[in-house]
């Protein structure tokens, strides 16, 4: 595979990042100068452990499929504190991934990894260490069967809200978040296989870009607007590339076409459902605090182009494009091109031409004219204002009025012969006739016009 | 590289022209929409110079006292959305379009009318607006399946520019009705009560503000409707495109003014109608290709 290793690295890179920010391994760095609760630094050591495992679990993905196996079980084990992962089911699932790595044991894998993923005493930043553990030992098994490993992701899932857990809300969100990257992923194994490279190209952007806005999301509570469906935000990219990726599948090949639509409203259904439900938890768009939204906005717009960068040099063809092109398009994958951080600056520039103007803006006093203090001239001219409305002409004569009482009445008749028409019919639903009629009116029109 | 810049100059002029053309054309639009159908019961309207009057009011208020900063955001989105959807070019840079025409893509902008909506009235509208979204999704998947390769609204004119009579004139017509059967957005007084009911907006200014907010995310709406049903008119130049405008602006109004009289909300089924008919020509089209 051409970029794997630097994909793997990614992941790893990524890893670390999260490691850093992690608000438990963060308590755990206070505790060598603060006492902290006995439970908030057992948890910390617990991450600590969880993320060295899972780091060294994709070194090793490349050779020992067996090891690294045991060692994402034993991540799961850590992350969740002991109290996620079901050891006695999970041994033979990691035995059959280790024997046959591309067969049943791929599902085995799903099966362990999204199961315990979706356990509600997971924090985020520790689902997320276990969505890039599972992104780095299926890539594989991916790029080989990527129709069959979307599915199994599906499926798995799915069997996995029907066993209980759609009880809490909350999950089936962290299910949305994901299987999105899962089946990107595929997305992007699939058009290599057809030979499509812009498809693949978009297809892996989209999934870098989710990862790091959702590793962005896990580490700062306050970034969770980015994964909104909302437009100009790196959520919305990322369910529009991913869309056209899929599109870009079904539009070349022949044997995608109604796949790669199912696929493309798959995915948006998932970013939608995503959105839906952070905007039900806890979204405040706008708060005050120059800091944060001017982060909010620096992120939100250098996230896309920076993905595009670091996926052309995945890609191999880091010379193909300069990195300023980026700036002002976002290929979609099939011939669909969308120019954001243009947009972005245009957004920039009239808010600040709205909202920031020459004038102070005091939003806390009243701007209103207290019409109690108004001084005797102010007074009399408010009268002189109100005699004038009060004897303003308020009639005015239309001629449209007599035409359009004429027409309405004609319409009766015309309707009132039309239903009497219709009575002599032999129908018993003019309106399910009507509509057959409409359709194959359409059909012919249709048929002349090839 | 040397073109470079004289290009950039041209076409940020362009958008400021293009920008002085749609405000000039949105108050007879809303008057169109809000206004003059009460001419058609035989009732008094209000005169078209009064909505230029409330809008000319309303922006020297912007000036005035610069509005706070939600919505603020939502203004500039609305402004940047009616500059996407208008799409023609007034000073003929070659036959490059405009900066913000190449970003008219139907799903984009109508999230971004969507989800300024719902920032603005919140409450109890989820149905409608994820149906919208849901036939915002089907409408540029159907139009990618329509014809390989489509590139937003621009790309729909070029190819019926260069296929008259192909069948992607009919699926952006049929998701066009489809849309024009939702209409998400809120109404008018629906949003007043909100806004005073709620308390969410304290001083009558600001309550005003908003109202004339609302009123262009209806405009955008309607634009939309118009680009949808008419995607010839979308990427023409100078009077050309004026003219278009005004026809796309026409076409919208009727679509909804249609609804309206029509007593959209009986009509939910035949959206599933409308849809799978898209669906069908676009597979028709696609297999005879």
């Amino acid at each position: 595979m051409l970029f794997h290793e630097p994909f793997a690295f990614f992941l790893l890179v990524l890893l670390c990042l999260l490691l850093c920010g992690d608000a438990d391994i963060r308590t755990l760095i206070r505790s060598l100068w603060r006492p902290v609760p006995v439970e908030l630094y057992r948890r910390g050591w617990c991450h600590l452990l969880g993320f060295v495992v899972g780091g060294l679990a994709l070194i090793i993905e490349h050779g020992e499929s067996t090891a690294a196996a045991c060692l994402s079980s034993l991540c799961l084990v850590f992350l969740g504190g002991g109290r996620v992962f079901n050891p006695i089911w999970g041994v033979p699932a990691v035995v059959l991934y280790g024997l046959f790595p591309f067969g049943v044991g791929s599902l085995a894998l799903f099966a362990i990894l999204l199961w315990g993923a979706g356990h509600r005493g997971l924090s985020s930043s520790s689902r997320l260490a276990v969505l890039l553990v599972l992104l780095g030992l299926s890539h594989n098994f991916l790029m080989q069967h990527a129709m069959r490993g979307m599915a199994e992701a599906v499926g798995v899932t799915a069997l996995c809200l029907l066993a209980g857990r759609w009880r809490d809300g909350g999950s089936l969100l962290h299910y949305c978040t994901m299987v999105r990257p899962i089946l990107l992923l595929g997305i992007v194994a699939a058009s290599r296989q057809e030979g499509l490279d812009a498809g693949a190209d978009a297809a892996l952007f989209a999934v870098l870009l989710d990862i790091s806005s959702q590793m962005v999301r896990a580490i700062w509570a306050g970034g969770t607007v980015l994964g909104a469906v909302l437009p100009p935000l790196p959520g919305f990219v990322v369910a529009w590339v991913g869309m056209h990726a899929a599109l870009g599948m079904t539009s070349s090949t022949g044997g995608w076409t109604i796949a790669g639509c199912v696929l493309a409203v798959v995915i948006l259904a998932l970013s939608l459902g995503e959105g839906l439900l952070l905007i039900y938890e806890r979204l405040v768009p706008l708060e005050k605090g120059w800091l944060r939204n001017g982060a909010l906005c620096a992120l939100a717009v250098s996230m896309p182009p920076v993905c595009g960068v670091l996926m052309a040099l995945f890609m191999g063809k880091g010379d193909l494009l300069p990195w300023w092109a980026w700036l002002y398009r976002l290929p979609g994958g099939d011939g669909a091109v969308l120019e954001l951080p243009v947009f972005w600056c245009g957004l920039c520039i009239l808010w600040c031409l709205f909202s920031f103007g020459w004038r102070q803006q005091d939003d806390e006093e009243g701007t209103e004219v207290n019409t109690l203090f108004m001084s005797q001239s102010q007074e009399g001219r408010a009268g002189e204002q109100l005699k004038a409305l009060i004897y303003a002409r308020t009639e005015r004569y239309w001629p449209v009025e007599h035409i359009v009482t004429q027409v309405q009445q004609m319409l009766h008749g015309v309707y009132g012969a039309f239903e009497a028409f219709m009575g002599t019919l032999p129908l018993r639903e003019p309106g399910a006739a009507f509509w057959l009629v409409f359709l194959g009116g359409v059909l012919v029109v249709l048929g002349v016009m090839q | 590289m040397n073109l470079l810049i004289p290009n950039f100059v041209y076409g940020l002029l362009d958008n400021i022209c293009q920008l002085g053309v749609l405000l000039l054309m949105v108050p007879m639009v809303l008057w169109l929409k809000e206004d003059a159908p009460s001419l058609f019961v035989g009732r008094i309207s209000a005169p078209l110079w009064g909505s230029y009057q409330r809008f000319v009011a309303f922006w020297w208020s912007v000036i005035r006292m610069p509005l706070p900063r939600g919505d603020g955001v939502v203004l500039a989105l609305v402004v940047l959305g009616l500059l996407t959807l208008s799409g023609f070019t007034l000073l003929g840079v070659g036959s490059e379009a405009s900066f913000t025409a190449m970003l008219a893509d139907p799903l984009f902008v109508g999230c971004l009318l969507l989800s300024c909506s719902a920032w603005v009235f919140p409450v109890g509208r989820l149905a409608r607006y994820g149906s919208a979204f849901f036939i915002l999704c089907l409408t540029e998947i159907l139009l990618v399946l329509a014809e390989p390769g489509v590139n937003g609204l621009l790309g729909v004119h070029h190819l019926l520019l260069a296929a008259p009579g192909s069948s992607l004139a009919g699926t952006s017509i049929c998701c066009a009705l489809a849309l024009a059967i939702t209409n998400p957005m809120p109404d008018k007084y629906m949003v007043a009560d909100y806004l005073v009911d709620q308390h969410v907006v304290l001083f009558r200014m600001r309550r005003d503000q908003r109202q004339v907010i609302v009123s262009l995310l209806h405009v955008g709406w309607l634009l939309l409707l118009g680009d949808l049903f008419l995607p010839v008119l979308v990427g023409l130049n100078g009077i050309a495109g004026v003219l278009g405008l005004v026809i796309r602006f026409g076409a919208g109004v009727a679509l909804a003014l249609g609804g309206q009289f029509m007593g959209r909300h009986r009509y939910g089924r035949s959206m599933a109608l409308l849809m799978g008919l898209a669906a069908l020509m676009a597979l028709a089209g696609r297999f005879a290709a």
